[in-house]
């Protein structure tokens, strides 16, 4: 295995240390140039100027960039975030989320996995707190989605082909690329207007149930009943059809003629959505 | 004048960066381009939509990939995971070659996705060259290795970027992809006179050319392939051309990305300084 013996590691960590800094790259500069720092040079000394730049201008190219780059892609993965923080706002945001959890992967789509819990854990002083940790976990979700292995699904022809006495056995396995979610606030409904570009308040605690999912290779998201949300989650749990119908009928307020009104619908329904890929009887 | 390449890849002719804004355009049009080269992280990790697209656009059209997460010249260990997963696309996209730039992205595990400097001396080039031909090994291919555009100049360089690229290639028997807007921009920010760099360039190595836009900010420029290509840089273009024949010839175009027919009519500005008779079309 190649090693370096000279100091190309030290001049490494010296220059990422300077254009990483959170306060840009003077104080970057300023803060690995005093004795003791872990790589300490001397900025005049080991970046030569240009015609029309000082070594400062040239380091600060790509200090400037460094964060432009994350502010710019999460600015992509979390557009109702951003909306409702404002523009400058959710970029110092993502700048102190960037310098408590600064990248480690080669691929920067793990670069915001972390991001709602930072919201939940480390951002207090963000307005709307507990709803922005709401809305970034839905469009995180929406990113993990997007990414997430594909399983051929599975056949309308297959589900009606089940006979009708052994539905109660039967067992469904998911698409992968599936989410189920149960939120304190409307959070589909307020990125939907946010997506239109529609006017909405920051939405009051109110319960919402989502599912957010891949189909024909797009991701989608959509609110569903409490009952559907109960069932669905039930299944998703590997509960045969039967169990999760006497699990659900279990459950406080859960209106049970609902259900049994409008499960073949809704199953035809999931079906075309391409919520299964495959079911087995449980027995 | 005409200069093979020592390995035999082909002239593949005027390709495009596959980029996701033009899928449904090339899914519904199929569009008359010789080639496309991804971006080969955009398809790692994810069993989405790009690689559902890539796979039939990889039926119908060569593919060369090209990564910006190697970070050949960093200090930290080889990542083998990443190289396994770059090694499994290439076999998937039956890729003609597979390419990244000499640089370094992150140290010490933090990964500032950009592509930083080396110092251009003899430590630094030892290093490069072993890192080179491990990856080379494991790879079992030469890897393609682009010229960066920099916008500093460390003190303990010993060596201009343009001797050091040929050294390194010559050592550790590696391609190069040469990035004319690259040769540009590199030169314009640190006053180097750029036919003085194409000179020294060893074209039998050179596999690839790129094109693109940069963004002059007057004082120095940007690498940010946002718009054409200008004069100066398709002079230089010609200047490669007569120096070393028909190239694969790529053009970038990563920002404010217009319309794919408007990227093409771009790229096919090349044809004019070609040798025309031999331009595949795929079909």
């Amino acid at each position: 295995m190649p090693r370096d013996d000279s100091g190309l590691e030290s001049l490494e960590q010296w220059m990422y240390s300077v254009i990483s800094h959170p306060q840009g790259a003077e104080a970057g500069v300023e803060a690995n140039s005093k004795p003791g720092s872990e790589a300490a040079y001397d900025l005049e000394q080991t970046v030569l100027p240009s015609e029309k730049l000082t070594p400062l201008e040239r380091i600060s190219v790509y200090a400037d960039m460094y964060f432009w780059r994350f502010i710019d892609i999460m600015s992509e993965e979390y557009p109702t975030v951003e909306h409702l923080l404002g523009v400058e706002r959710f970029a110092q945001v993502v700048r102190d989320y960037i310098t408590r959890h600064p990248s480690t992967y080669y691929n920067l789509n793990r670069l915001s996995v972390k991001f709602p819990q930072y919201l939940r854990n480390e951002a207090d002083e963000i307005p709307h707190q507990p709803f922005v940790v709401a809305v970034a976990t839905v469009e995180r979700l929406m990113e993990d989605v997007f990414d997430a292995p594909h399983k051929e699904k599975i056949s309308t022809e297959a589900i009606q082909n089940v006979p009708g006495e052994q539905w109660p056995e039967i067992c469904l396995e998911f698409n992968p690329a599936l989410y189920l979610l149960e939120l304190d606030y409307p959070v589909n409904a307020y990125m939907t207007a946010v997506n239109e570009d529609r006017h909405m308040d920051a939405p009051k605690a109110q319960k919402s149930f989502v599912v957010v999912y891949r189909c024909n290779y797009r991701v989608w998201r959509d609110d569903l009943e409490y009952e559907s949300y109960l069932l669905l989650a039930q299944l998703k749990e590997g509960k045969s059809l039967g169990e999760a119908l006497e699990n659900c009928a279990l459950q406080e307020g859960v209106d049970m003629d609902k259900i049994t009104t409008n499960l073949g619908e809704w199953f035809q329904q999931w079906t075309a959505q391409e919520f299964f890929c495959g079911l087995k009887t449980g027995s | 004048m005409s200069v093979e390449n020592r390995w035999g890849f082909p002239d593949l002719g005027l390709g495009i960066g596959l980029r996701t804004v033009h899928f449904n355009h090339i899914l519904e049009q199929w569009p008359q381009i010789d080639w496309f080269e991804i971006m080969s992280e955009n398809f790692m990790e994810t069993d989405g939509n790009p690689v559902r697209v890539l796979d039939q656009i990889a039926e119908r059209y060569p593919i060369v990939m090209h990564g910006v997460s190697m970070s050949i010249g960093s200090t930290d260990p080889i990542d083998f995971d990443y190289l396994s997963k770059l090694k499994t696309l290439a076999k998937r996209v039956n890729a003609h070659w597979l390419g990244d730039h000499v640089c370094w992205t992150g140290v010490h595990g933090r990964n500032g996705h950009d592509l930083y400097p080396l110092p251009y001396n003899e430590e630094s080039l030892k290093f490069l060259v072993d890192r080179i031909r491990t990856v080379q090994d494991f790879m079992e291919r030469p890897l393609i290795l682009e010229n960066p555009s920099t916008y500093l100049t460390f003190a303990n360089s010993t060596m201009a970027e343009e001797e050091f690229l040929a050294r390194m290639a010559e050592e550790s028997d590696c391609g190069l992809l040469l990035d004319v807007n690259n040769v540009y921009v590199t030169c314009r920010n640190h006053g180097l006179d750029a036919q003085a760099y194409l000179e020294a360039m060893p074209y039998d190595r050179v596999v690839q050319i790129h094109l693109a836009g940069h963004t002059d900010r007057g004082t120095h420029c940007i690498d940010t392939h946002d718009g054409r290509v200008i004069d100066p840089v398709w002079d230089l273009y010609a200047e490669v051309h007569r120096r070393a024949g028909n190239r694969a010839t790529l053009l970038e175009w990563d920002a404010n990305i217009p319309s794919f027919d408007e990227v093409h009519a771009e790229v096919m500005k090349a044809a004019k300084f070609r040798d025309m008779t031999e331009l595949r079309h795929a079909s």
